[in-house]
């Protein structure tokens, strides 16, 4: 994660700049079924997955059950609380993510087709709703689905 | 962060000693967040022969609320949340929570069932423990305010404190009302919003045993006997990897593929060394950590007995 974070932090100037036509091209190549534009939170609302640890980078929302977000290949396509990471790929690369729905559990797995260990969030308002590193899955997020 | 061979070989009993003559650790590296749940390459004990996962578990579930006591948690959260938006004049903001999943090792380590390899491949299952009906998206979302008042922060969203803390005149409480329903029920760094230490061990001894050479041996096996069926893999994880499940039913080589695979985790003993090998990861993660993942179940059943105060039932043991 360190590394990656110096790395990125290299490039963050080259990406902010690029931001804006990224987000054109990046447009086409999210999964139609799952990627939520809204990034809302409420009632059937996305999990919000975060480029780096404690909610900082760029951000992607992902709802609906997802059994592989490297195929298609789902990338952090809008800025956060800052734009590191943007372009780059959700799957196997997120370091943070809050689940924005109140009334669904979420469950993140280090394999696709929810295969391996996992991390659960519950909903909204409760105690576990936000991984502030997705523990073990930092960096090894594949699938995702959900408990309603 | 990466493990060295740092413990000496020790003897392995069982199927154990003969899937590995040493320790080591090959590969491994893994993200600084779960250093204090990452170990040392340790002995593990005998293990039977496994298939079936439904009778497993690990050694870090004792450390956190089963299910019975989280969702009385939850509820008393949630109560508390949405009492202290009606101080500030809003509805009932969050639904009551349901009970969660009870635990499972369902898929931990691929899929383990013929029936359900014949049936649906690598395609999710009924009796998997987990729901495979279509997830609800359309819902109202909370306002600007709602999400100020309920959670401190700009638009709700975790780390972005709100400048102005007030609503209305009124002071917010810290962290909002979630906030103020955590601070009441004693939530603690231990047990709150970050990942607790039990989740830690389970997750990292689960990514530490998968690069252990035991399992990377028992792979290889795996593999060799998926290779005598004629298929080509390096892991038990690749073949869904490789499937399409986009496809709303799998192909007839899907589920051709998903059977070989049973059958050559059958044959190799791979849950079963997975698994033990898993075990005494985390086992050793709890030994270096007893007295943080103690404090952990303290404050945790602390705040189950305020949560069941606040409900006006009894906590679940």
């Amino acid at each position: 994660l360190k590394v990656k974070q110096w790395v990125v932090r290299a490039l963050a100037a080259v990406a902010l700049t690029a931001a804006s036509v990224l987000i054109g091209v990046m447009g086409v190549q999210q999964s139609a079924s799952a990627y939520d534009d809204t990034c809302r939170i409420g009632a059937g609302a996305p999990l919000a997955y975060y480029f780096h640890s404690y909610s900082w980078g760029a951000m992607n929302c992902q709802n609906g059950n997802v059994p592989d977000l490297l195929n298609p290949r789902v990338k952090f396509f809008r800025c956060g609380k800052d734009c590191e990471g943007l372009n780059q790929q959700v799957g196997n690369n997120a370091g943070s993510a809050a689940n924005w729905d109140t009334g669904c559990s979420v469950t993140v797995w280090f394999h696709a087709s929810y295969q391996g260990a996992r991390t659960t969030m519950g909903p909204t308002g409760t105690s576990t709703f936000y991984s502030e590193t997705l523990g073990a899955v930092n960096n090894d997020n594949r699938s995702q689905n959900w408990s309603c | 962060v990466r493990i060295g061979n740092l413990w000496p070989a020790l003897p392995l009993a069982g199927v154990l000693a003969m899937t590995a003559a040493c320790t080591g650790q090959e590969g491994g590296a893994r993200p600084d967040a779960a250093d204090r749940a990452v170990v040392s390459p340790p002995a593990a004990v005998a293990t039977p022969d496994r298939l079936a996962v439904d009778k497993l578990s690990l050694p870090a579930d004792a450390y956190k609320p089963t299910p019975a006591q989280r969702i009385v948690i939850d509820r008393a959260a949630v109560l508390l949340t949405n009492d202290c938006m009606k101080r500030f004049g809003f509805g009932a903001v969050l639904p009551p929570p349901r009970e969660p999943d009870q635990p499972t090792l369902a898929r931990r380590y691929g899929i383990t069932d013929a029936a359900v390899a014949r049936t649906y491949g690598y395609h999710l299952a009924p009796g998997d423990g987990i729901r495979v009906d279509k997830k609800p998206q359309g819902g109202p979302s909370l306002s600007d305010s709602e999400l100020l008042v309920l959670t401190g922060n700009e638009n709700g969203k975790p780390g972005t404190p709100a400048k102005n803390q007030a609503y209305n005149g009124a002071q917010i409480p810290a962290g909002g009302c979630t906030g103020e329903a955590s601070a009441k029920l004693g939530f603690t760094d231990a047990f709150g919003t970050g990942t607790p230490l039990a989740d830690e061990i389970d997750l990292a001894a689960f990514s530490q045993a998968q690069a252990d050479s035991r399992v990377t041996d028992v792979f290889r096996r795996w593999s060799a006997c998926m290779r005598g069926r004629g298929y080509t893999f390096d892991t038990p994880f690749d073949p869904a990897a490789k499937a399409d499940l986009q496809a709303p039913a799998p192909s007839r080589s899907e589920t051709e593929t998903a059977l070989a695979d049973v059958q050559c985790k059958k044959e190799t003993n791979l849950v079963g060394v997975f698994h033990g090998v898993e075990v005494a990861y985390a086992q050793a993660a709890i030994d270096k950590n007893a007295e943080a993942l103690n404090q952990l179940k303290q404050d945790y059943l602390a705040a189950l007995a305020k949560a069941a105060q606040t409900l006006g039932v009894s906590a679940p043991s």
